[in-house]
């Protein structure tokens, strides 16, 4: 008796589970049918929506040619003692957050990380941002409601200066397109190209294309969504690159108003609470840094900006660059102890490693040391200034020198 | 058929009875029962907070909610005292049986061979709820002796009281039952190869370790969504306010492809098979 027929199960079951998972995917990728809009109803439609309300999950990516620091750290422990390297997890790693929005005086931003936590939770006229790991907590009271927008994202700046993470935390899709949108001007091709749908959504590309040749931008294309008008996608492109350098878009979305409940945050009991400075206080606390770091002859100077358009490069004097976390000691050479603040309890080995890191990652060019990623290159001057942009080395070598 | 249905259930509770009257299933269950012991002792003992930090997930939280000794132990388990445990189960299953001669005797009639590798994957399954919730229900138990035992604080910084808590324990047992169900599928169908158990044990406790060490090379990162061990750490999603149920649903999907597979694979061998012993 032929008794092989019994071993069909076995051929036929991993047949049907691959099949299952090729067509899943390629009905994802099906192009909807959508009434023609034209760019410029498209950039219209995008500034109607930010009162929405809606939940969901993000997925955001990064391929920016960078070494990966994943291996150097246990999975899912990063050092947040250090915000150097929490920012270089923050670009080189993959992260999900669960993002709430209701309106613009109630957001929650939540980056899972695995086993641990990151939120940040702005409800009225609190900020609050609770790290899991550390079980940290830190509280910013926001000025009147009137000014509300205008405010929240000047006190998330300064709160960033003292938690630099703060500044790299994914956002929400389209806050991260408010951001480019924000850079169209006559130097840039806007189109529409065709549709897609993204979460389950129906959706309409949008593509931003810098026509400068000194810019590493490629192309930024932007899934608006074709009912609320809410960016679910963002995708940057470097120029020679085929991988998306940067993307970050809804995995899931729902565009019910969040529960209440989500948006109140008490700290924890043996949490440890900080206040951040206000406004005022942290200008005069980096205004007395920057005394000390430099000469009473030498005026405080302002950031630079080099440039215009797409190729626009920012340089930061000798000295602001301490509140950042990047102490570039003035008037010395940069070594890696100063393009790192080392603070008393870190643990030497972790500073060993973020520095071999930082070693790692940075290149010596002709006057100081350079990163450069797919999208963006900074240059630390041999006297401490920094430069930034998102154009090659080369041009900010150039600038440098001017 | 309903006699068919109480003859399964006959034959399941026969096997349950067995496997939990072994002496090597309670030392199993013995030695998963110390890792939250061990863990709360030595943390009650060298309570000096020097090692803030360090060391594996919520272990810092221990000395001020005991409850959390739970949460550490599974974190240590997981990776490998789970799967060693149920690796000898799963891979004892057919030959260990074929190796003591009793097989043959039964596959007599009315046992079939299929009902019999259902009766056997249902005792390898119910040993991985048993040993989960061992170490959960010790964990719980342990830390409430030792310390200080009040409302939870999740990841996401909100607080859940001690019956809410003890809801996503028991959350927690089934997601991290359900990632081992996969891998009791594996050893099932090892164990249907030979008639050495030891070999079968072997074989899956190592593949177990094989996929976790696959799953932290980032140069594999297309593979990862398929390695069975992928969501084995992902039950910390539970632990968020609101649940992140993505992970748990994920996870089920993953490992009824692997239980489909390789228990197709088992059925393949097992219903071709000579069997001699």
């Amino acid at each position: 008796m032929n008794k092989n027929w019994r071993w069909l199960p076995a051929g036929i079951v991993p047949v049907v589970i691959v099949t299952a998972a090729v067509s899943g995917s390629a009905v994802a990728e099906a192009q909807p049918q959508l009434p023609a809009k034209t760019a410029q109803e498209l950039l219209e439609f995008v500034a109607t929506s930010t009162d929405d309300a809606y939940s969901g999950t993000v997925e955001q990516s990064s391929d920016l040619g960078l070494p990966d620091i994943s291996m150097a750290t246990p999975p899912g422990r990063t050092s947040s003692s250090d915000p150097t390297s929490t920012a270089l997890e923050l670009l080189t790693a993959d992260h999900t957050a669960q993002v709430y929005v209701d309106g613009t005086e109630k957001a929650r931003v939540q980056v899972l990380d695995q086993l641990a936590q990151r939120d940040v939770v702005i409800n009225g006229n609190d900020a609050w941002y609770y790290d899991s790991e550390s079980n940290e907590a830190t509280h910013a009271a926001l000025p009147d409601k009137d000014a509300v927008k205008a405010d929240l994202e000047a006190k998330l700046q300064e709160k960033a200066a003292e938690h630099p993470e703060l500044l790299n935390l994914p956002r929400t899709p389209a806050e991260v397109a408010e951001v480019f949108l924000a850079r169209i001007d006559p130097s840039t091709e806007v189109q529409v190209e065709g549709t897609s749908r993204v979460a389950g959504r129906s959706a309409y590309e949008l593509v931003l294309t810098p026509e400068d040749d000194a810019t590493l931008i490629g192309s930024i294309s932007v899934s608006v969504d074709s009912e609320t008008g809410v960016p679910l996608n963002v995708t940057v492109l470097a120029k020679g690159q085929e991988e998306a350098a940067f993307s970050a878009g809804f995995s899931a979305v729902d565009f019910s108003t969040p529960d209440a409940d989500v948006f109140a945050f008490t700290p924890p009991a043996g949490a440890t609470v900080t206040e951040a400075p206000t406004a005022d206080e942290v200008k005069a606390e980096l205004e007395a840094k920057q005394d000390l770091a430099r000469t009473p002859a030498e005026a405080p100077q302002q950031p630079t900006v080099i440039g215009e358009g797409w190729s626009t490069i920012v340089e930061l004097p000798a000295g602001t660059a301490a509140g950042l976390g990047l102490d570039a000691a003035a008037g010395n050479a940069a070594g890696m102890g100063d393009i790192m603040e080392i603070k008393p309890g870190m643990d030497p080995e972790e500073v060993a490693g973020a520095q071999a890191l930082l070693e790692q990652a940075l290149t010596d060019v002709d006057g100081g040391k350079a990163l450069q990623t797919s999208l963006v290159s900074v240059l630390v001057t041999d006297d401490g200034r920094i430069l930034a942009g998102a154009v090659g080395v080369d041009q900010l070598v150039a600038a440098s020198r001017q | 058929m309903p006699a068919d249905v109480s003859l399964g259930l006959t034959l399941v509770v026969s096997e349950i009875t067995v496997l939990f009257r072994r002496l090597r299933t309670w030392a199993m269950i013995g030695a998963l029962a110390l890792i939250p012991i061990l863990i709360a002792v030595v943390v009650r003992v060298s309570s000096d907070g020097s090692a803030s930090g360090r060391g594996p997930a919520f272990l810092d939280s221990i000395t001020q909610n005991g409850l959390f000794v739970s949460l550490t132990a599974l974190t240590v388990a997981i990776p490998l005292f789970l799967p060693l445990t149920i690796g000898v189960v799963a891979g004892d299953t057919i030959a260990g049986e074929a190796n003591l001669g009793t097989l043959r005797y039964l596959l007599v009639a009315p046992a079939g061979r299929v009902r019999l590798l259902l009766v056997k994957y249902a005792g390898a399954a119910l040993f991985c709820f048993v040993a989960t919730l061992t170490v959960v229900v010790t964990g719980a138990i342990i830390g409430a002796l030792l310390f200080p035992v009040g409302p939870v604080t999740l990841l996401s910084g909100d607080t859940v009281g001690i019956v809410g808590y003890f809801g996503r324990l028991l959350l927690l047992a089934l997601y991290v039952t359900v990632s081992l169900l996969g891998l009791s599928a594996i050893g099932l169908f090892i164990s249907t190869l030979t008639t050495i158990p030891v070999g079968a044990m072997a074989a899956t406790a190592a593949l177990a370790a094989v996929s976790q060490i696959l799953g932290a090379l980032p140069q594999l990162e297309w593979l990862h969504p398929w390695l069975f061990t992928n969501y084995w750490l992902g039950f910390g999603d539970l632990l968020r306010q609101p649940i992140v149920w993505n992970s748990f649903a994920d996870n089920a999907l993953l490992q009824s492809g692997y239980i489909a597979v390789f228990g197709a694979l088992a059925y393949g061998r097992f219903s071709t098979k000579d069997i001699l012993s």
